[in-house]
Parts: structure tokens; sequence; C-alpha cells
């Protein structure tokens, strides 16, 4: 029986090796990704710093970058759910079944392969532009702190990612859920505007996000701005989130075997 | 603890005698609800297959042989019923039971990763699925793939192989761990001939070196004949027949075959033939025409006098059924 760490060191290389598979293609994305980057950036020369006081900084360049950074876990969270579907559509899901490995870190193995990628190729280039554009390197404190926070948000959305493939194999297709889901994280997290600027409602919703604190998170630590909500509360709910969500997806991913026996794995 | 023992006959040929069980089916039941609707996939299976055995299950679609594969490997439960594999129970122990199973289903020409090579997908299933070391697996590849003559695919993305090459991929995936209990389901799927014989070789030999169960669904006669110790003939999710090939041939005693060599026999002659009493059918199969009958002594003589009267003396003489026509008839028999 192979060991978690084998699984997680073999689910990366396979990641990697797919994505460097053709060249051209990967040397193509790591550009758009920086493209990308600077094209939101014009928002921070059009957008009023003056009206970020209330965040404490009105580096707004700086603040998308951070933000739109955590798109890459977003792919964490649902990429693990579309190799599950693609398994699953492919005929592949047997062969997993009937094999010795968890399902359940199976699952999290594969989001999480998404999220060591999406912290190579996205978070590590994006936070060392930040850096530089901030012209300042933070206190080992606040950078020890950034790290702890990139790491529970990423273990956090990689439970996301193992309910989103349970959600899969239960009801076959759900990528209207995984749709919202993306809205969602775009959206409500504060990726491209300060939470402390939404409406009531939407703050609420924002709150019982990870990337949300996340991302807030990052911000304070790495540009010294303001958090929604008090630091130890985001640290603590990002904890919550991962264990709680990780709990949660424990007993879907057994649920889900259960049924999954009963009724036969087809794609129906 | 027993084990299989080589047994050389009178005449001097060698027999394989099994005696340990490793594959246990007791009663097994299993009915699929869908949408308000009830399908009836096995009705009370029960069968053992031996160490070093190969169990051929054949049976129309829909007999219940993958659902049968897929309760043994873990993949359902059954809804009454008992089965072992290697002792271990397939519900309350699946875990131990993945860790001695080989598996290759049905669906599985597109089961890998399309961006990785042949080598690399069975290196990562290997080192995922089972914990065994690179050099270990390496080591295997090389050996099944000059077994298999799929060396010059090893290195080859898995998208750019043929059906055939993927197929043959993913047997070597199920043999990969040397699984003592295999089972494979449609193995042959998409095989030349030439592949599928090398493979039902390499089966035949596995199993018996290493004293390993292995059960096979398949629509292919030939492979059944070729490859199986014994043959499970289902249907509607209940076993008809349980013993080998050539009990399967005689146990369909009611027909009996006259086979006229040659494909050249006139429709008048072939008519009057189709006209005696005691003729089920007259059919043309390649290059013979096979008469179907009750009594082959009572046909075999009248037809020759019809040839005869007609200046017509092809070689004639009494046959046995393939596995295949005993198959069909079979099936036609459980219709009637």
């Amino acid at each position: 029986m192979s060991n978690v760490l084998t699984i997680f060191r073999m689910a990366v290389w396979r990641r990697i090796k797919e994505i460097t598979r053709y060249k051209l293609n990967f040397t193509l994305e790591l550009i758009m990704s920086f493209i990308w980057g600077l094209g939101l950036m014009i928002f921070g020369f059009v957008i009023d710093p003056a009206k970020f006081g209330i965040i404490g900084s009105s580096n707004y360049a700086v603040f998308l970058l951070i933000g739109v950074a955590f798109q890459n876990y977003q792919g964490a969270a649902v990429w693990g759910a579309w190799e599950i579907k693609d398994e699953l559509t492919r005929g592949q899901i047997e062969y997993t079944f009937a094999s010795p490995v968890s399902r359940y870190i199976y699952m999290l193995s594969s989001s999480f392969s998404q999220a060591v990628v999406g912290t190579l190729f996205g978070i590590i280039p994006m936070f060392a532009t930040a850096f530089i554009l901030l012209g300042d390197l933070p206190s080992p404190f606040a950078f020890l702190m950034t790290c702890v926070t990139l790491v529970l948000t990423f273990l956090a959305l990689c439970q996301i990612g193992v309910l989103m493939s349970s959600a899969i194999l239960l009801f076959k297709d759900v990528s209207a859920v995984m749709s919202i889901f993306n809205f969602l994280l775009q959206i409500a997290t504060g990726m491209f505007v300060p939470i402390q600027f939404m409406p009531d409602p939407l703050k609420t919703l924002a709150f019982f996000i990870p990337l949300t604190h996340g991302i807030d998170l990052s911000r304070h630590f790495m540009m010294g701005t303001s958090t929604t909500w008090p630091v130890e509360l985001e640290l603590g709910m990002l904890m919550v989130f991962l264990f709680g969500l990780g709990l949660l997806a424990k007993m879907t991913t057994s649920y889900l075997e259960k049924k999954a026996k009963k009724e036969g794995l087809a794609l129906a | 603890m027993k084990t299989r023992v080589d047994v050389v006959t009178e005449i001097g040929a060698v027999e394989p005698v099994f005696e340990k069980t490793l594959v246990q089916a007791m009663n097994l039941r299993k009915t699929y609800k869908s949408g308000g609707k009830q399908t009836v996939a096995l009705q009370g299976v029960s069968f053992n297959v031996r160490e070093g055995e190969i169990v051929c299950l054949l049976g129309p679609n829909g007999a219940g042989k993958t659902t049968l594969v897929k309760i043994l490997s873990t993949l359902l439960f059954p809804d009454d019923g008992q089965a072992r594999v290697m002792g271990y129970d397939v519900i309350s122990q699946a875990d131990k039971v993945r860790r001695i199973i080989g598996y290759a289903g049905q669906d599985s020409e597109r089961s890998a990763f399309f961006r990785l090579t042949a080598r690399e997908n069975l290196l990562f299933f290997a080192s995922v699925f089972h914990g065994i070391s690179k050099s270990e697996v390496n080591e295997r590849i090389e050996e099944m793939a000059g077994e298999f003559d799929f060396k010059d695919c090893l290195d080859k993305y898995f998208i750019a192989l043929s059906g055939g090459q993927k197929q043959t991929f993913v047997i070597m995936r199920s043999l990969i761990t040397w699984p003592r209990i295999i089972f494979m389901d449609e193995p042959s799927k998409s095989l030349d001939p030439l592949t599928a014989s090398r493979v039902r070789g390499y089966i035949r030999d596995y199993a018996r070196k290493r004293k390993a169960a292995i059960v096979v669904t398949t629509h292919n006669m030939k492979e059944a004949e070729e490859m199986s110790d014994r043959v499970i003939m289902m249907n509607k999710g209940r076993v008809l027949f349980d013993g080998t090939p050539e009990a399967m041939r005689e146990s369909v005693t009611r027909t009996q075959v006259v086979q006229i060599n040659g494909n050249n026999v006139p429709e008048e002659i072939k008519r009057q033939i189709a006209c005696l009493d005691g003729v089920i059918s007259v059919q043309q199969e390649n290059s013979n025409l096979r008469i179907y009958c009750e009594d082959a002594y009572e046909t075999l003589p009248a037809a020759m006098k019809i040839l005869k009267n007609n200046g017509y003396r092809p070689t004639i003489g009494m046959e046995n059924l393939t596995l295949e026509e005993a198959f069909k008839i079979m099936v036609e028999d459980e219709i009637k």
C-alpha cells in the first residue's frame, strides 16, 4: 500500500509532466498568466488611490496582484473535481477504485498537485513581483505568517476540491455548481475589491469562504492593510475551514463509496 | 497448505490439478434500481476458482458477467450472498482484497493519462496505487514489454497508442503487481489475432507459474477454448453451466453435427438435406456446410445418399459442436 507522501509526490510529478509536455503551450501559459496580472494592474492606475485609505494602503496594483495570485488556488479547489470527472468519463475510475489507494487521499492528491503547481508557477512569481513593486521586503514574521496563511488556504481549498470531486461522483455533473463556486471565489472574496467596500450580505457570505481570509491576511502581512475581521479570527477561520471541510470531505468520500458500491460508478 | 501439482496421466499428458480455492462466490444476488425500474443482474450465482485456474465467464450481453466481476473486485456490493477472495470478504475486508487483485475493466482503453507515456502511466499506477518502488516497477515493465512485444510503445504518449496497444497496456497494468488473483473484463477486445494469442499464452503461463486464479469475461469463444480451464456459462444472472469447455460442448446432447467439407454444395442439395427427419438446420460456416441434427448416426447416411444420388461426393463426417455453437444452443434453449 502506498504511503501518503508517495501518492502526493507522484500526483505532483504527473501534473508537472502533463503541463510541461507541450513546451510551447506551457511557455505561453506562463507568459499569459503574467500578462493577465499586468493587465489587471491597469485598474491600479485608473482607480483613485484615495478611496483605499480605508484599508490602510493606496497601492491598488499590489493589492490586486495579491488577490489575483489566489486565482491559482481557485484551480486547486475545482481541478481535482475536473480530474475525477475526467476519470469517470473515461472509465478510469473503476481501476482507481479497485486499487487499495485511499479514495480521500487520491482525490486530495489531485487538488494538492494543482495547488503545488499553482504555488510554483503562480503564487511565488506573483508574490515576488508584489514584493518588488512594494519596494520593501516584509519582516521575517510577516513573511512567515504569509506562508502560514498560504498553506492553510491551500489545504482548505484542497478539501473543497475533494468535496467537489465527491459531488461529481454522486451527481455525475455539477458543472453549474462549479461555475457558481468560481463566480463566488472571484466576486465575494475581495479578490478585486476590498471586502470593506462590500454590502453586509456579501460580507457575511465572504466570511464563509476560505479564500477571503487567505487573501485578506496575505495583504495584511505583506502590505500592512487592515483586515476585515480580527487577524486571530481570520486565522482561526482558516483552521476551522481546514479541519471542518477536511472532516466533511472524508465523510462525503466514505458515503460516496458506499453509494457507488450499491449503484455502480457508471456515468448515468 | 495445499498447492497445485501437475499430474502425469497414464497416457503421459500433463494435466493440471487445482486444489486451493482462491475465489468463492456464494449465492450472489444483485438488482439495479434506477428511475423506478429494477434490473435483475444476478440471481444466486455461486462458483469457485482455484489456484492456477483460468475461468472464463461466458454469456450474452446483460448476462451478469460484468456485475459479477465488479462484485469480486470490490467495486459493487451484492444485495445478498457472499464472496471471498483469498479468504477475504469482498465487503468487510475490501481493502485487503484490493491489495491482492489485478483488475482490467471493460472501458479500459481510455483509462490512463493521455499526456503521459505508457511507461510513465505504468510507473504512476504501480507507485500510487500499489506502493511499488520505481526500480521494481521499471524491471517489471521491461519484462512484460518484452513478453507482449510492447517495447516500442513504452515511450509513446498514451494518446498516440492504437486501440490494441492501449488494451495491451491495460492488461500489463493489471499484471504489474504480480497479483495472485486477476479479474479481466473482455481482455482481448481490440487486439489483433497475433497479440491476442500472445496475451492468452502469457496469461496461461502466468496462472501456472504464479499459481494465480484468473477470471475472464469474454464473448470470444476461441479465447475461452484456448485459455480457460473452466467455462461458466451465464444468462439472465444465472449460471447455466460450469465445467470444462469440452464438457460444455458435450452437455448440449440434443444437437449433433454432420459436416460436409467445401463451400460449393448446390442449394438444391442443401434444401433436400434440410428436409431430412431429425435435421434442425443447415448452415454454411466458412468453407464447410454444417448440418445440425438430433442424431448424426441417422442423418449421416441419409445425407450421403442425397449427395450420391445427385452425383456429388464431397468429404463428409461427424463433427463435434464448437464452443460457440454450444453457447448459441444454450442461450436459445434458455430463451425457449
